[in-house]
């Protein structure tokens, strides 16, 4: 008997396994036939010849938009904060807007002037080759690799869990999924990604819905949910959540500019770029407002919920809280359901299947928008960096071969990264602790693109003078109130909490002085950068020249025509 | 015709943010339960609905037309 049910599992088990090897190798097909349709120019490689169809675009922006931060990164908020976190999920309509607001103008203006990334056409349009170009790669650069991060801190996340009898479980796991992403954006281009995107959008939606219906029935059905949230601790269920962190400028503040920064980002830019028409971009908008917040709210947000009644959190001796002594780390409660929860409820053969499709949705989450943000990388280096300053007489077909290089050693540079910030006792453990964090860090600079491209989509009074300005004094401060400077102080000074506070170094100064104001008025750093920023480039703006009308009446012709 | 539904969505838009994830969360920030769901996710599940209205609005008969 014993026998039989072992021989069961391990069936079960190298079912799983196929279900996944068979994932990633269609991934790879699926690359393959990218490259065989493409062709050896830029626009076709970065934008799909700029005819992608509605039900691909929308997929490819909603994959780009939802990443680990969906099916892992979210989960683990919850689980950590409580159900302040579900109201997180409002900030997705936001985006779903912006989709068409904005999305439709860049991709009018795009294919009137044949920009292929988000700085040809803000310099194009401000007059500034040199300046306002690093000043939108160096965002680029900001927003990609920490998004990168996340995406293969998901992969070792998932594998530490599953393979948790292996040693090196996290670094094979974020390894397997960084390589195999290169792989195939190196090969097919925008085609693959955006094909590949649309398989893992699907998978993506359903394992989030799934993941929220599996959560309901390991706790015995709807009655014992909700009977079981009714005797959650009351921080769990109240605004600011367990650790306080979610004030409601905090909040608010999150909801409102996370989502601009997310779909004005080069990835998604380049993504408006790729659309075929106008109507791509409202059918995209309309799915991504209700199909994607619906994923969010009623399915993923409830693993969090029911993860803190099977694993209660546990109060440590300094008053905090921390995760129950079988899940690690707060992003990995889904994955800890999966495998200790489904076979259990569902059988061998089915719970481990299901399992299997959970973990192909969640590495299809992480891919997906692994691989946008890559292969923007590759675009904005190449055309904006290489193009302008280093070769400028390289032809097409070489400098798509430089965006690969570029993939790659992105790829491995974000891994790196990862690899260091999984140590314990690395300075960048704290900084890369959760998802969400490395996502919200991000956003922090993406969203600094927002004063210029509502300037040059909406207003057009904005000046290139103007624009730089705001835009470096936005990132300046929006950094400043991130958590990286704290881990640069830390790496750099050591523990200077004894020191009187005159003793201490400018920097650690600066950082309890930023402390101080987050306690005074506590919004993210996305709000803190984007205040001056927008100050700044209003103020600059009035007394300097202005862009030619020429450009400008170019520009608002090519809205016109849509 | 058009300007003025645009106006319209944007004032509930507004509305929604503010109640939805801004000051307007005070209202319900106890923990007290709807259905045996929290109080605060129901207030998020009503607002998800006042999105799909105001997005549903706007592709019907605003941004169609543009």
């Amino acid at each position: 008997m014993l026998l039989a049910e072992n021989t069961v599992a391990t069936n079960s088990t190298t079912l799983a396994y196929v279900v996944v090897a068979g994932y990633l190798l269609l991934l790879l097909l699926l690359g393959w036939m990218g490259y065989r349709r493409s062709r050896a120019e830029e626009e076709d490689y970065y934008l799909a010849g700029r005819k992608q169809g509605w039900v691909v675009t929308a997929l490819t922006i909603m994959a780009t938009f939802f990443s680990s931060f969906a099916l892992l990164g979210a989960p683990g908020m919850v689980y950590r904060e409580g159900v302040v976190f579900a109201l997180v999920s409002l900030n997705v309509p936001v985006a779903g807007y912006g989709v068409y607001l904005l999305g439709r103008r860049i991709r009018a203006i795009g294919a009137a002037q044949g920009y292929l990334t988000p700085a040809d056409m803000i310099c194009d349009y401000y007059g500034s080759r040199v300046v306002l170009r690093l000043l939108v790669v160096l965002v680029g650069i900001m927003f990609a690799v920490p998004y990168v991060m996340m995406q293969l801190k998901a992969g070792g996340e998932l594998a530490s869990v599953l393979f948790a009898q292996y040693e090196n479980a996290f670094s094979w796991g974020a390894a397997i999924l960084s390589i195999v992403t290169a792989v195939y954006i190196m090969i097919g281009g925008m085609r693959s990604v955006a094909w590949t995107d649309a398989l893992q959008c699907v998978l993506l939606c359903a394992g989030m819905m799934l993941a929220g219906v599996a959560m309901v029935s390991s706790l015995g059905g709807w009655n014992s949910f909700t009977a079981g949230l009714e005797n959650l601790p009351e921080k769990s269920l109240t605004v600011p959540g367990n650790t306080g962190f979610w004030k409601l400028p905090m909040l608010f503040t999150i909801c409102l500019f996370m989502p601009l920064g997310g779909i004005i980002q080069p990835a998604q830019w380049m993504r408006f770029y790729s659309a075929r028409d106008t109507a791509t971009l409202r059918h995209s908008a309309l799915v991504f407002v209700i199909i994607l917040t619906g994923c969010f709210l009623v399915g993923i947000m409830l693993v969090g919920l029911g993860g803190q009644i099977l694993y209660p959190l546990q109060q440590t001796d300094a008053g905090g809280i921390a995760p129950h002594s079988s899940v690690s780390s707060y992003d990995q409660i889904l994955v800890v359901i999966i495998k200790e929860k489904l076979p259990l409820l569902l059988g061998p053969t089915i719970g481990y299947l299901l399992a299997a499709v959970m973990i192909v949705a969640i590495m299809a989450a992480a891919m997906s928008t692994a691989d946008s943000n890559l292969h923007a990388m590759g675009a904005l280096i190449t055309r904006d960096i290489y193009d302008q300053f280093v070769r400028p007489q390289a032809n097409e077909a070489e400098r798509v071969w430089v965006g690969r290089v570029v993939i790659l050693l992105t790829t491995f540079l974000s891994l790196l990264f990862v690899l260091m910030g999984s140590e314990k006792d690395s300075s960048l453990a704290g900084f890369m602790e959760m998802i969400v964090n490395l996502a919200l860090f991000a956003v922090a600079f993406a969203v600094q693109l927002l004063p210029i491209t509502l300037d040059m989509l909406y207003i057009r009074r904005g000046t290139a003078a103007g624009a730089i300005a705001g835009l470096f004094v936005g990132l300046v401060v929006a950094f400043s109130f991130t958590t990286l400077p704290g881990v640069v102080a830390a790496a750099i000074y050591g523990d200077v909490s004894q020191l009187a506070a005159s003793d201490q170094p400018w920097l650690v100064q600066w950082i309890r002085w930023v402390g101080q104001a987050k306690t005074v008025l506590p919004i993210h750093a996305t709000a803190w950068g984007l205040i001056p920023n927008a100050v700044v480039f209003l103020m600059i703006s009035a007394v300097t020249k202005p862009v030619s009308d020429q450009r400008r009446t170019e520009f608002a012709d090519a809205i016109e025509r849509g | 015709m058009k300007q003025r539904l645009g106006h319209i969505l944007t004032i509930v838009f507004v509305i929604a943010m503010i109640m939805g994830v801004g000051p307007g969360v005070q209202l319900v920030n106890r923990p007290e339960s709807v259905m045996g769901l929290p109080l605060l996710y129901v207030w998020g599940l009503l607002w998800y609905a006042v999105h799909i209205v105001i997005v549903t609005t706007a592709y019907l008969y605003l941004w169609r037309r543009d």
